[in-house]
């Protein structure tokens, strides 16, 4: 018998290529082709589709059709996303781009997005021009400025893909979610939010399509909420989906698979909650924090339900964002919002202190990786940082949003909003930094279960006890054994040595190790590793007692990674992505402020008060 | 294989990414087109005869 070969470790199939681009080819050229022939004249369906759209929904057809075609490729991506990454928690790599089905949902999911955008482009024609600052590309062509976050945020994170493909056969597989490639992917569709968000915005400065006459339209539109309320539960989903977009780079944690350092867990949070709930607070008026908490803890049990209990993969655990809503509610409710950044200050000292204690008493009941009592004075010190930060970039989005020219339009908030993403940054590579533990592992194993299955139990003694003070974490970790992960604490002997709670699998694709967390220090020592001619890498075989040196984490958990890599080409594709994310976050912000400058000038600073028969949706 | 490995870089970019960027530059292209049209036709009406 011919053993099964083991997937590619550095690129796709090219069959799987061929057909991923061929599909790609064809949605883009049709896509590309009904969007010239709407605006050619030599098609009508699409805008009357647009306009039936829009009549039903109450807003015009440019913002109808492509926000509800963003928001439901959001949620099919999202899908995609937790699926992909429990499959990959539980089965390793894959062997190509399509040999996985979740990637279907991720690529259509973008493609979705992209296409929103497209058709926000091209949707809007004759003399209403969309929106209070649209973009002209012609004199007879003006684009809404949504359709055109949504079409960057879009093209952002589908270059993602075959920079991602490149990335691989570079630098190997990078078996992390942090990896510069996937984090465009992850970024452009965060962002679209926005977009989405804008348009929203900027349908209010057109009419709404007049009643459709055919028995459909009249009867969807029959029992039709009034607009505003209407209105108030598209950005009540979208302020909810922001959230859920800014908590996705947490989904290690999430998972119990987490490749840096345990105070990102926190810091991660804070920066979500604060930017998200700000943002949500700030467009909803009195409870929008806590809708999008709401909306936020739906949606995720739903994804729960669906990849783990129908589809059978890894839990991914998640924070609840309810205290820190409750605490983002209580600054607006003592101090209104209109003093947008004194709003965002306050909200994010509160979301980094007692927020994060909060969350750090849910890791106790609910949690993959429990967060121990003695990180908190360090989580707090970096949460009301990174808390500050995403509330006062939640204060500018929301201000541009809601047309506020003095919380966007001068160079002291742009200030403010830059320093913010520098703070942020600052942070996260300052975390970054981690060391290797100088010690050794000796372990032994005794079985507990035989051949060919066989599990074992792990006792585990430092050569140098004197290393562990507090552990971040001490645990055994068993993945990617085409079954769901293995994740227990060593749990501490007394005699100086540490026990695991659970057996371990050490046969097949099980990848099982001992993992050891403290402040900077982040080692792991392998009990069993397969053979992998792919990378290439040898066996680590499963001994009954071996004395083996801590290992830089990164190098078990990422074991596809190429070590050879010289660094200037690790700097140039960092610069490379930077630059790129730079690119749209420039302009993500040039279109909040010019929508916000856009228009009337009594429009430019009203603002919309919060009360239960009035939503404060702007 | 190595060759058709690149190959398969070479189209899946052109598949996903090319377009992607395409599409947005295409329409930076049309608007410095059609404002330097729009230019020539304003100065062609303000020339005298």
């Amino acid at each position: 018998m011919t053993p099964t070969p083991p997937p590619p470790a550095g690129g796709a199939e090219i069959s799987q290529v061929i057909g991923a681009s061929a599909a790609a080819a064809v949605l883009m050229i049709a896509l590309l082709f009904i969007g010239m022939a709407h605006r050619s004249g030599r098609i009508t369906w699409l805008g009357r589709l647009a306009d039936w759209a829009g009549a039903i929904g109450g807003t015009p057809g440019y913002v109808a059709i492509p926000a509800a075609l963003a928001g439901i490729s959001l949620v099919g991506a999202a899908f995609g996303f937790y699926w992909d990454v429990s499959l990959h928690i539980d089965n390793g790599r894959d062997p190509g781009p399509l040999a996985n089905p979740s990637h279907y949902f991720i690529l259509l999911g973008l493609f979705g997005i992209f296409a929103a955008g497209w058709l926000a482009l091209v949707l809007p024609k004759g003399d209403d021009r969309p929106g209070p600052a649209p973009v002209k590309i012609t004199r007879n062509w003006y684009a809404p400025l949504g359709g055109v976050v949504l079409m960057a945020a879009a093209s952002f994170a589908l270059t993602g893909f075959p920079l991602d493909d490149i990335s691989h056969r570079i630098f190997g597989q990078d078996v992390t979610l942090w990896g510069p490639t996937h984090l465009m992917m992850l970024t452009g569709a965060a962002v679209s939010l926005i977009g989405i968000l804008m348009l929203l915005t900027e349908g209010r400065s057109n009419p709404v399509p007049s009643a459709p006459t055919d028995g459909l339209g009249k009867l969807l539109t029959r029992h039709q909420l009034s607009p505003a309320i209407t209105r108030w539960i598209r950005v009540a989903a979208a302020s909810g989906g922001f959230l859920i977009a800014l908590s996705i780079y947490q989904a290690e944690f999430d998972y119990g698979v987490p490749q840096f350092r345990l105070l990102f867990d926190p810091v991660l949070v804070a920066f979500a909650a604060g930017a998200g709930l700000v943002t949500a607070r700030a467009m909803l008026g009195k409870g929008g924090a806590l809708v999008a908490a709401v909306f936020f803890i739906g949606l995720r049990l739903i994804l729960l339900v669906v990849v783990t209990g129908i589809l059978g993969e890894t839990v991914a655990h998640f924070p609840l964002y309810l205290a820190e809503a409750v605490l983002v509610e209580g600054a607006a409710l003592a101090l209104g919002t209109d003093k947008r950044y004194r709003f965002a200050l306050v909200s994010g000292v509160l979301i980094g202190t007692i927020g994060i204690v909060a969350e750090m008493g849910w890791t106790h009941v609910w949690a993959a990786i429990v967060w121990p009592a003695h990180i908190l004075p360090s989580a707090m010190i970096l949460a009301v940082v990174t808390g500050i930060a995403g509330a006062v970039l939640g204060a500018f989005v929301s201000g541009g949003l809601q047309r506020r020219v003095e919380v966007v339009g001068s160079p002291r908030t742009w200030a403010a909003a830059g320093l913010s993403i520098i703070v942020f940054a600052g942070v996260i590579g300052f975390l970054l930094q981690t060391n290797t533990v100088d010690s050794k592992a000796i372990v032994t194993l005794e079985d507990a279960s035989p051949p060919p299955n066989r599990t074992v139990n792990a006792t585990l003694r430092f050569s140098d006890d004197s290393v562990v003070q507090n552990p971040d974490w001490l645990n055994a970790l068993a993945w990617q054994g085409q079954d769901k992960l293995v994740n227990v604490p060593l749990v501490a002997a007394g005699d100086g040595t540490y026990k695991t709670s659970a057996p371990l699998p050490v046969y097949g694709s099980w990848k099982t190790m001992l993992r050891f967390h403290q402040g900077n220090i982040l080692s792991s020592v392998p009990v069993w590793l397969p053979e992998d001619a792919a990378i290439p890498a040898p066996e680590v075989p499963a001994t009954a007692s071996f004395t083996r040196p801590f290992q830089d984490d990164h190098s078990l958990m990422q074991r596809e990674v190429r070590q050879d890599v010289p660094t200037w080409l690790w700097t140039t594709a960092g610069v490379v992505v930077l630059t790129l994310s730079m690119v749209l976050f420039l302009l993500v912000g040039w279109s909040l402020v010019r929508v916000a400058r856009g228009g009337s000038p009594e429009r430019k600073t009203s603002t919309a008060p919060a009360s239960p028969g009035r939503p404060a949706v702007a | 294989m190595l060759v058709f490995a690149h190959f398969g870089h070479w189209l899946i970019g052109l598949a996903f990414g090319a377009p992607a960027l395409l599409v947005p530059l295409g329409l930076v292209i049309l608007n410095i087109v059609d404002r330097r049209r729009e230019r020539e036709e304003q100065e062609a009406g303000a020339s005298p005869g």
